[in-house]
């Protein structure tokens, strides 16, 4: 439970804090937001196998 | 450019393809590990992703860059809460059978204008995105045929839709039922979907820019191009547009039903965190190379539809069908989906509550009634989403469209936040936020919208007053809905009261509740509850509902206890919710399925009721919390391991606990037997744990019971259990019994006290054959004397006479050696009062036989009013036993002798001799088995192991006193039985050879 809320504050500073200037600044390549997006997700991927060991 | 008729044939194709799908899996062609399989639900929750994805995600793209990706990131965020915030959702809607999220409102605040509130809210925010279904599906014919597309496309592909949602998705009467042909064929769209964006993004990469160094190389000479992307994430409504995804991902009608209604494993959610949002990364991921390529091939095209319209410079013809068919694709799952999850709503939250009970024939079958009312609201559904894309004006953009939708939902989350986490929230308070909320979004985007299309002429410009601009409505209408929405709902709901019921409901959506649901039904058997029932639901729908539940539950038709009957209630109101909406439901058990208030909760129900939040809680519990649930695990676990039957029994005497040795021993599963009352459990539990509950004693050894064929022996123990000093949850007291299963043990012990017996007979050989050797010896001397007188008839008399004397002293010696050795199994000494005079004297007469035995004089002092209740053939082995030691230890002619006296509830019998005594150091090790000191052949060591082990079974005891050289006193103890007739007493018996 905690490592979710964990994430999700972790995504959520993410996309939304001024952290966006790195990632999104205009020298970045055009896929930088899909790369920001696909590590959330391997976030998401490990965090559920972890948990579904440990049932 | 293709021919109209060309596409219509392509997508009539492929949703007669999806059809198929559909069917295949309703009829179980495709493997159900395909169907259930969690990818399949991840997929199926790609119907998120609609014409608005498909076809706008580049004109949103060229409009607002990359702010089009939050529209699928914040689903990413609401699926990463999935343990905090989808789960809980899930497992209420499971649970309590609640099938749309009106359903979950009404359930939550007991409220029947909650539900058509939220209800018609739903419905009001839902047309305009289904009418953008429709005009994608339109305007994607007119871009690949250049031709306006007749209105009869529309309208065929409305009712064509209509079909499929009638067939694959109404074909239950309540929306309880899962479809799996329903969730394999949205699934199947979303592979479509998928398949086809991703063709068009390598044809965008590959065809128009010759690959990903093309790409580069073009970028690199368009600068403009990538900043156009960037700027609008640090310039526009990004926070806005990630808080409406996040809520759509979740509230909006069709994404609820698919991933809560039609959830075929919960598990699959788990998965789906991560699955569905890989869904939308691969979808997206072709929208930026496609926008560019559309600059480059069809500049002229609205980039809307660029999508389509880059495939047609394509030299591939199948290309652009294949686009189009992703596009129906989009549409249509979005279409199927929302007109059944809006259909459920209308039917329980409208129409219901207008007309139930509808007023039938009696002869009318009420779930076909219900079937054929949910199938014309899809009809009607589906056609208004075609008549407000008919009234609507059509510059208006898809993403537009959608965002009002996705506004919409947004005011749901007061609410559902209210309704998982805080138990204050009232009923006033959300109608009062959602009112508030809904009066807004009308304001702030419907008016703008009718204003546009010409339908409303109101000179006033809403965004002018909420500080936004017709651009950029979004934070601004949202920002000050949701705001005023989420104020009138803490505001009104702090200053509100909450009904019993809704405080009741509440407890149970927030899981918190610590008590179980008090009160008992009236109602005594599942008859009853169905003659009930049949008085507002009729006849067949009271027989189906009960019949339903008792299988749900696993009971049967004969079930009386309270505890189960009030169980059956709740699973008939949790069916019932799924088939009228949870406040229909309520309202029929409550009015015919009555409780009685006062009547107290069974322990054996509070327990219950507490372990199973425990176990639902098991994950979020933490520290010291979590330490104690395993320890309560631990001790349960070997309460339930224990190789002793455990049954403990509540104040009320229902079972409250039942182990796996009980189950073992009695053959009744655990799930049965806790719950009911000792006096219903069967035969012959009933008599033998009732009849020792209401004994004095708290033991009861070797009690023989017939146990199905075989007749067991079983030692019970009981001890009460003390009333803990605190504690509000769990009645105290009641009383925990130990039954030990003792078959085995007795049967082993019978065996070697045959075996015992049977060397004692040995031992005894001689003698016996010297007893019997004398009168035959005798017999025939008289016989001699007959047949040499064979005149002498007095003569012949008497000796017969003398014949017949010696005859019956030999009978007597063979009777008593059969009586003590025969051995038999443990069911043939039924245990009776057993004179201890008779007794000695029959064990006096055996050990006589002996060498040893006959040169002693044997006294029987025992009174013959002292009796003993047990077995005759055992107890006289103890005598048997204890008379040989006396006898191996004594000198001829020495005095063995036996009294018996009352020691208040006890007779004490004392077996004394004057032999050599036991020596000291053997004291302690008399009573081990094989334990002798006597030469081998003459004692197998087990005679006073079996007098403790038998005198013990007597619930008695076993003393020994010995001195070296002066003989041994053996007294046992064992309970009397006081014949009060026979209880003077007379002199000793003297035997003697």
């Amino acid at each position: 439970m905690d490592r979710t809320l964990i994430l999700f504050l972790f995504a959520v500073f993410v996309l939304t804090s001024p952290l966006k200037v790195i990632w999104a600044g205009v020298a970045a390549p055009w896929y930088a937001p899909y790369g920001i997006w696909a590590g959330i997700i391997a976030l998401a991927y490990w965090l559920e196998r972890r948990q579904r060991d440990h049932v | 450019m293709f021919e109209l008729w060309q596409l219509f044939l392509a997508g009539v194709g492929y949703l007669g393809l999806l059809f198929l799908v559909a069917y295949a899996a309703e009829r179980e062609w495709v493997p159900r590990s395909l169907t259930r399989h969690p990818l399949t639900y991840a997929l199926s929750l790609g119907v998120y992703a609609t014409s608005w994805s498909f076809y706008g995600s580049v004109g949103f793209a060229q409009s607002s860059g990359y702010n089009f990706l939050t529209i699928y990131l914040g689903v990413t965020l609401a699926f990463l809460l999935a343990p905090v915030l989808l789960q809980p959702i899930l497992r209420l809607t499971r649970e309590y059978q609640l099938s749309s999220l009106a359903d979950v409102f009404a359930f939550r605040y007991r409220s029947q204008w909650a539900g058509v509130l939220v209800t018609l809210f739903m419905l009001a925010g839902t047309l305009p995105y289904l009418a953008l279904q429709v005009r994608a599906v339109t305007e994607s014919l007119q871009v690949l045929t250049g031709e306006s597309a007749p209105d009869l496309i529309a309208f065929g592909f409305c009712v064509t839709i209509l079909v499929f949602s009638v067939l694959f998705g109404a074909r239950h009467s309540s929306a309880r039922e899962k479809h799996e042909g329903l969730v394999l064929a949205i699934a199947f769209e979303s592979v479509v979907k998928l398949l086809s964006l991703m063709a068009v993004g390598l044809f965008a990469i590959f065809g128009v820019f010759g690959g990903f160094a093309g790409l580069e190389n073009w970028l690199a000479a368009h600068p403009a191009a990538l900043e156009r992307l960037y700027r609008p994430i640090h310039e526009g409504p990004w926070g806005t547009l990630l808080l409406l995804a996040f809520a759509a991902a979740f509230l909006l009608p069709r994404q609820f039903h698919m991933a809560f209604s039609e959830n075929l494993d919960p598990r699959s959610l788990a998965r789906a965190r991560w699955a569905f949002p890989l869904f939308l990364l691969l979808l997206n991921l072709a929208i930026p190379p496609i926008l560019w390529a559309g600059a480059v091939r069809s500049p002229m095209l609205s980039p809307d539809y660029y999508v389509l319209g880059i495939t047609l410079s394509s030299d591939a013809s199948w290309l652009p069908v294949f686009t189009f068919i992703g596009g129906v694709s989009a549409a249509s799952a979005m279409l199927i989906v929302a007109s059944l999850a809006l259909s459920a709503m209308c039917m329980n939250h409208l129409v219901l509550p207008a007309s139930f009970p509808p007023r039938l024939g009696p002869d009318m079958n009420i779930y076909r009634w219900l079937l054929w009312g949910r199938r014309v609201l899809i009809a009607l559904i589906i056609l208004a989403g075609y008549g407000f894309y008919r009234l609507l004006e059509h510059n208006q953009g898809l993403v537009q469209l959608g965002l009002i939708s996705f506004v919409a939902a947004a005011q749901f989350l007061p609410g559902i936040v209210g309704l998982l986490y805080w138990r204050r929230a009232t009923r006033a308070g959300f109608v009062a936020g959602l009112i508030a909320g809904g009066a807004l979004w009308t304001f702030a985007l419907l008016v703008p919208l009718l204003q546009r299309s010409g339908f409303l002429v109101w000179d006033v410009d809403p965004m002018a007053l909420l500080g936004g601009t017709p651009e950029e409505p979004w934070s601004a209408s949202t920002f000050w809905s949701l705001s005023l929405n989420a104020l009138l709902f803490v505001g009104v709901s702090l200053l509100t009261r909450q009904s019993p019921a809704e405080r009741e409901a509440a407890f149970a959506c927030c899981r918190e509740s610590d008590t179980p649901p008090g009160g008992l039904l009236l109602a005594e058997s599942p008859r009853q509850i169905r003659e009930q029932l049949a008085r507002i639901t009729g006849a067949e729908m009271a027989e189906h509902e009960v019949a339903s539940a008792l299988a749900d539950l696993g009971l049967t038709e004969v079930e009386n206890r309270p505890t189960a009957l009030r169980h059956l209630r709740e699973r008939i109101e949790r069916n019932l919710s799924g088939l009228v909406g949870p406040v229909l439901a309520r309202m029929i058990v409550d009015e015919r399925l009555q409780l009685d208030p006062q009547a107290r909760t069974a322990l054996a129900d509070s327990i219950r009721f507490i372990e199973q939040r425990l176990e639902d809680s098991q994950t979020r519990l933490q520290g010291l919390a979590a330490e104690l649930d395993r320890l309560r695990r631990y001790h349960r676990q070997v309460l339930h391991d224990l190789p002793l039957g455990v049954c403990s029994v509540g104040p009320a005497q229902e079972v409250v606990s039942w182990n796996q040795a009980m189950t073992n021993v009695s053959g009744l599963a655990p799930g049965s037997a806790v719950g009911t009352a000792l006096a219903d459990l069967p035969d012959p539990w009933a008599g033998l744990l009732n009849g020792f509950l209401a004994a004095h004693d708290d033991h009861l050894r070797k009690v023989q019971v017939r146990v199905g064929n075989s007749v067991r022996v079983f030692t019970l123990h009981k001890a009460a259990i003390e009333a803990p000093k605190e504690g509000r949850d769990v009645q105290p007291g009641g009383t925990v019994i130990l039954v030990e299963d003792l078959t085995d043990l007795h049967t082993l012990e019978v065996e070697l006290a045959h075996t015992d017996r049977l060397a004692s007979i040995g031992r005894l050989a001689a003698g016996v054959a010297h007893e019997i050797g004398n009168p035959v010896t005798g017999i025939a001397s008289l016989a001699q004397n007959v047949l040499m007188e064979p005149d002498n008839v007095e003569l012949a008399e008497e000796s017969l006479h003398l014949i017949l004397e010696q005859t019956r002293r030999i009978s007597n010696i063979v009777r008593s050696l059969v009586s003590f050795s025969h051995g038999g199994a443990a069911t043939d000494h039924t245990p009776a009062a057993v004179p201890l005079r008779t007794c000695v004297d029959e064990a006096i007469r055996l050990v006589q036989l002996s060498r040893a035995g006959k040169e002693l004089v044997f006294e029987n002092h025992c009174a013959p009013g002292h009796s003993v209740f047990g077995d005759k053939q055992r107890l006289c082995q103890v005598f048997v036993n204890l008379l040989n030691n006396a006898a191996d230890g004594s000198q001829p002619g020495d005095t063995v002798s036996v009294r018996s006296a009352e020691r208040h509830e006890f007779l004490e019998v004392q077996v004394e001799d004057h032999g050599s005594g036991i020596p000291e150091e053997h004291l302690d090790r008399i009573f081990e088995p094989f334990f002798t000191t006597k030469q081998p052949g003459e004692g197998t060591g087990l005679g006073l192991p079996l007098v403790y082990n038998i005198v013990q079974e007597h619930s008695g005891t076993v003393s020994i006193h010995s001195a070296k050289g002066e003989g041994t006193c053996v007294t046992l103890k064992l309970p009397a039985i006081l014949d009060e007739i026979t209880q003077g007493r007379i002199g000793p018996q003297k035997n003697q050879v």
